[in-house]
């Protein structure tokens, strides 16, 4: 490998700074790297390196009133070790222990798990539900601006950072409602370190045995991660009896849009996807039955 | 670039390039053969060490990453007593097969022991440490009931190594 141009900067100034000197160049933004060493023998050969990991404004959880504000360096495991987290927002950690492993959550972040816009990034279906929001930074205008989630994401693996854009801040509201109802479950080929072939992610408010309001994503079956609204707008406000549910099922069916690639068929994740639903409902119907 | 760091509990310069392999500086430049290569993507757990006491997947780190960086591998652990016990343990349950896997397995078992004191540990928490690890001889069960073992023994692992 030739030598590479590497920058490491500390501040998000130094980071603009940086950026403006460059001109003509590929600029790769790393951060905990564990896909792209995977890839580093792919990258283009005037590749510039500019490793964002060592910038302070990135990195930390905060709690601030009414929202909790995770920088975009903090690794997974941080994240999935934190009190703040832990008591505040559960589905982000049934999502963060179902990834990887220890080895790997130690250095990937959560900004890199959105930033790649995978539709089987397994922290950005619970975002959705949670309607975070992306704070980007833009080296180029030196501005900061703030997006909801679902905007992020273009297509498979594509999102609409451009010209040095780089994801600073994530931003989940807490909701003001106790007693919301969260599900996460992720089919992969095997349980240990495994990719997504199809998700679910839900929050839910069930009162009176109907459902008040309920937010689903399903990953990996659509070319982004988006919710199904389609379901959601269905299912409130309903009891959940069996048919409510199978009509719920075959409606949700509907909405994604799944196809066959390395990992799994358009039938099967049709069938998971289906089968998730129907967990996540009994499930809810069960907590309540408590 | 030159690198300073610490690696078992000693001070190294190395000379890298940005996107080197941890993995690769310990092997080939420091000659710490313990820690092996198996996949090289951050899947088998072959070349887990602990990086600033946490445990990594060193073909996973980039050189950049390593400035102050304390390393520990599994060649520095071998005169602690837990690593005797371990060994012990590994040993008289058939735990090790072809080998391979072993440093990686080995290295993830002291993590575990670590944050275990004072918890109930069962299988399924065992399960979950060795998510980042595999056994191609498929010889899990043995190095399960190795660390089921270990977990009885009331082993101290120091909250951290060389520092």
């Amino acid at each position: 490998m030739n030598s590479m141009q590497y920058y490491s900067p500390n501040t998000l100034d130094e980071y603009q700074k940086i950026y403006s000197n460059i001109t003509g160049k590929n600029i790769l933004v790393f951060a905990g790297g564990t896909d792209l060493m995977v890839g580093r023998h792919e990258l283009p050969q005037d590749a510039v390196i500019i490793d964002i990991s060592g910038i302070a404004e990135l990195k930390g959880i905060e709690k601030k009133e009414d929202k909790i504000v995770v920088g975009s360096c903090t690794a997974l495991n941080e994240l999935l070790y934190s009190h703040q987290i832990q008591n505040n927002i559960p589905i982000l950690i049934k999502a963060i222990k179902t990834m990887a492993s220890e080895q790997i959550r130690n250095r990937a972040t959560i900004g890199g798990n959105i930033g790649n816009a995978s539709p089987a990034g397994d922290t950005i279906t619970p975002l959705v539900v949670l309607e975070a929001r992306i704070e980007i930074f833009s080296p180029e205008s030196n501005e900061i601006r703030t997006i909801p989630i679902e905007a992020l994401f273009r297509g498979p693996c594509a999102s609409t950072l451009q010209n040095g854009e780089i994801i600073t801040k994530i931003i989940i509201p807490l909701r003001k409602d106790k007693g919301i109802f969260c599900y996460f479950r992720k089919i992969g080929q095997r349980n240990a370190m495994t990719i997504t072939k199809a998700s679910l992610s839900a929050i839910a408010k069930y009162s009176s045995s109907k459902i008040e309001w309920i937010k689903l994503a399903s990953g990996s079956v659509s070319p982004v991660v988006k919710r199904m609204s389609i379901t959601e707008e269905f299912l409130k406000g309903k009891e959940l009896t069996t048919a409510v549910i199978n009509e719920a099922k075959e409606i949700i069916a509907r909405e994604i849009s799944p196809i066959t690639d390395i990992r799994s068929t358009k039938a099967f994740r049709v069938l998971i996807t289906k089968n998730l639903l129907g967990d996540c409902l009994y499930y809810l119907i069960r907590q309540q039955n408590i | 670039m030159n690198i300073d760091l610490t690696v078992n509990g000693k001070p190294v310069s190395v000379e890298a390039e940005p996107l080197d392999r941890l993995l690769d500086i310990l092997r080939d430049k420091l000659e710490l053969t313990g820690t092996k290569e198996g996949c090289g993507e951050g899947e088998c757990g072959a070349c887990t060490v602990f990086m600033n006491n946490k445990l990594v997947n060193s073909c996973l780190v980039p050189a950049m990453h390593l400035h102050d960086a304390n390393v520990v591998t599994i060649d520095g652990l071998r005169e602690f007593d837990f690593f005797k016990l371990i060994t012990k343990a590994y040993e008289e349950n058939g735990a090790v097969q072809c080998g391979f896997c072993t440093p990686g397995f080995v290295m993830s078992t002291i993590d575990l022991l670590r944050n275990s004191s004072g918890k109930s540990v069962g299988d399924e928490e065992i399960k979950d440490a060795f998510a980042g690890n595999i056994c191609r001889c498929t010889g899990y069960d043995k190095i399960i009931k190795a660390v089921r073992q270990l977990l009885t023994m009331d082993i101290k692992v120091p909250e951290r190594f060389y520092e």
